[in-house]
């Protein structure tokens, strides 16, 4: 075959100038390519964004850590009567802390905290948010910075100071117009002097979807002093007394190659100690890898979704190709009485077939970068458009042309320049 | 005869051709011989059935004989393959038809330079030679029009033009005329005639006594073996 670039190029010219003079069935036949190749590149980015944001969500809780947290036990249901009142008794204690301390030297950083739901309140605003009651160190844990002033002190815990340093959306909430560091903030009836202001993002409790939870820290001590250890919750029809010491453990393992021996050991000697299912040990590293196995299978049922689209798409550049190779039979046998080889007749059409799936491929990439964009405007999903899905969804849109119109073409080239020419 | 032979631009000898036809064979041609030289104005006459179409798709490397020999210009075409035999089409022959063949899609300059095309001119010679072609053909004003905007005759002047873009060794006519009124028809007729002036040799497949009239040499074609050879003297 004497395919050079100089025939290549002439090839192309005389395909897309047949294409042109049917600019409406060219703009059908490829639209099945345009919205295979739009819908994979677009898919993709979802599943790439929420991905990504899995792994941004459990990098944040931070790889090597093992987060324990403090669960409600789950109780039978308590007679039919409007007005309940009990007092439950349930998570970690100071104890727990303290034995996994002894048990575990190799555990780096320890960070109890216990969690109050608290009304703040700075003049006239009032926020629903909640105390965090919690250690110096907390910030190792977490991915949060200290934007101004400090965090906790040992001082602080040891003298269970009213301080406390607001979290990330507080400060602007709650002090629109001041800057708050010194100023005075009321956590019910007790008021705490604001020492610091930490930004990022939260990474606390087991409600930590909510981003935009407003969180105040207080030294540990501070928290058990003034809130005691049983908190009162009221809710319709409902009045619980609840008593936790500590809501939440993080421990920091050596290595990652020891955070999951770690928390095994952790879980077995807690349930030792522990009568009732109160607590929920959390492996950030293990949900990495589970986020990771998800992200495989949901590429690959993404992956039979484009192949089946794609399909569809070849099939209807298939059957214009067919209609087309009948159509212009007569074309054929011109050409090939003028000399033209069974090789030039296949390129040709190729060519059209290849031009046809390129042409609806690169409209798709496009319509594959809009679409991700718009979803990230109007549904507020993150979505990520990667270099490799727009190569993968090119190369398909390419093979796509190759392999639905070499059939078409070799059917044209096959043809008896005779039988062509008396074609009607 | 088989002494002038050697420089012949056709040489057939003893071409057979069977078409199968559910269990039979339908011999087409029976054992034709006869030779062409250079610039000879050559036609073939016959009832349909006599074979003549059977006999122009062979001498037009469109088909390949069942038997014989056919020696097109020195080469033995017989028993080349369809990638040789498109070679030498796109060398030596040059085609009109009956129905002109023009495509319709494409230019009346852009028809012609279909086998140069094929022969991987670049594009700025064949525009130029084209344009000298259809120049010649009397339709130099008429290069970016299409095909169904040309009268019947001015289509087969296209097809003429379009015929001689690769300076064939041959040049043949398929009833040329037969979708021409009369007067036309001799317009076209004339252009040939010219172009066996310039010393080109063509070759003029018909069933029309007056067209016949204007080759120098009538083969008789009938029930595929040649009936007679004339050469009408002038």
């Amino acid at each position: 075959m004497t395919l050079t670039l100089f025939k290549a190029e002439r090839i192309t010219r005389l395909g897309s100038r047949s294409l042109l003079d049917h600019k409406l069935r060219s703009f059908l036949t490829a639209l099945g390519i345009i919205f295979g190749v739009g819908s994979v590149i677009a898919m993709l980015a979802i599943g790439e964004g929420a991905s990504f944001e899995a792994r941004e969500q459990i990098r944040r809780l931070g790889s090597n850590n093992i987060i324990i947290n403090a669960v409600k036990p789950p109780e039978q249901a308590t007679g039919s009567s409007a007005e309940t009142k009990r007092m439950s008794v349930y998570g970690l204690t100071y104890e727990d802390a303290h034995r996994i301390q002894v048990l575990f030297p190799d555990v780096r950083v320890m960070v109890p905290a216990r969690v109050v739901p608290a009304r703040l309140r700075v003049g006239d605003i009032r926020l629903p948010g909640r105390a965090v009651g919690t250690v110096p160190w907390f910030l190792s844990g977490t991915t949060m910075r200290l934007r101004a002033g400090r965090f906790l002190t040992d001082a602080d815990v040891q003298s269970a100071e009213n301080v406390c340093v607001l979290g990330p959306a507080v400060a602007k909430a709650l002090y629109p117009l001041d800057w708050p560091l010194g100023k005075a903030l009321y956590v019910g009836r007790g008021s705490y002097t604001v020492v610091g202001i930490v930004e990022g993002l939260p990474g606390l409790g087991p409600d930590r979807k909510q981003k935009d939870q407003y969180e105040i820290y207080v030294p540990l001590s501070t928290a058990r002093k003034r809130f005691g250890e049983a908190v009162m919750k009221r809710e319709t029809g409902t009045f619980e007394v609840e008593k936790v010491e500590l809501h939440q453990l993080t421990l920091t393992a050596p290595s990652p190659e020891a955070v999951v021996p770690v928390a095994n050991s952790v879980r077995t000697m807690l349930r030792h100690f522990h009568k009732q299912n109160d607590f929920e040990i959390t492996v950030p590293l293990e949900l990495l890898k589970q986020a990771e196995a998800t992200k495989r299978i949901f590429n690959i049922v993404l992956g039979s979704i484009a192949a089946i689209s794609l399909l569809v798409g070849g099939i209807g550049i298939m059957n214009i190709m067919l209609a087309s190779v009948t159509e212009r039979t007569r074309e054929i046998g011109i050409r090939r009485a003028l000399g033209a080889t069974r090789e030039d007749i296949v390129l040709q059409f190729l060519a059209e077939a290849l031009i046809l799936s390129l042409a609806g491929g690169v409209i798709g990439i496009g319509m594959g970068i809009g679409i991700p964009r718009l979803v990230t405007v109007f549904a507020h999903l993150k979505t990520i458009v990667t270099p490799e899905s727009l190569t993968l969804a090119f190369a398909i849109s390419v093979a796509t042309g190759l392999v639905f119109g070499i059939y078409p073409a070799m059917r044209a080239a096959a043809m008896s320049p005779i039988e062509a020419l008396r074609h009607e | 005869m088989a002494a002038a032979s050697v420089d012949a631009v056709i040489r057939v000898e003893g071409l057979t051709k069977d078409y199968p036809m559910g269990q039979d064979t339908v011999q087409a041609l029976r054992g034709l011989s006869f030779q062409v030289q250079p610039g000879e104005y050559l036609a073939i006459m016959g009832h349909s059935g006599s074979g003549k179409s059977t006999l122009l798709n062979l001498l037009g490397c469109l088909d390949t004989p069942s038997g014989g020999a056919y020696h097109l210009d020195g080469e033995d075409v017989a028993n080349m393959d369809d990638r040789e035999l498109s070679r030498v089409r796109r060398e030596k022959i040059g085609f009109v038809f009956q129905s002109f063949n023009l495509i319709p899609q494409i230019t009346i300059c852009e028809n012609i330079e279909v086998p140069l095309f094929y022969k991987g001119w670049h594009e700025r010679q064949s525009r130029s030679r084209s344009r000298e072609l259809a120049e010649l053909v009397g339709l130099g004003d008429r290069l970016r029009h299409r095909p169904t905007e040309l009268s019947g005759g001015q289509r087969q002047r296209v097809a003429i033009a379009r015929a001689l873009a690769n300076d064939p060794k041959i040049i043949l006519a398929d009833e040329p005329t037969g979708n021409l009124d009369s007067k036309t028809g001799d317009e076209i007729m004339t252009i040939l005639d010219g172009l066996v002036a310039q010393g080109r040799t063509v070759v003029l497949v018909t069933h029309e006594h007056d067209i016949a009239a204007h080759a120098r040499r009538v083969l008789w074609l009938a029930d595929g073996r040649v009936l007679r050879d004339e050469r009408p003297t002038p």
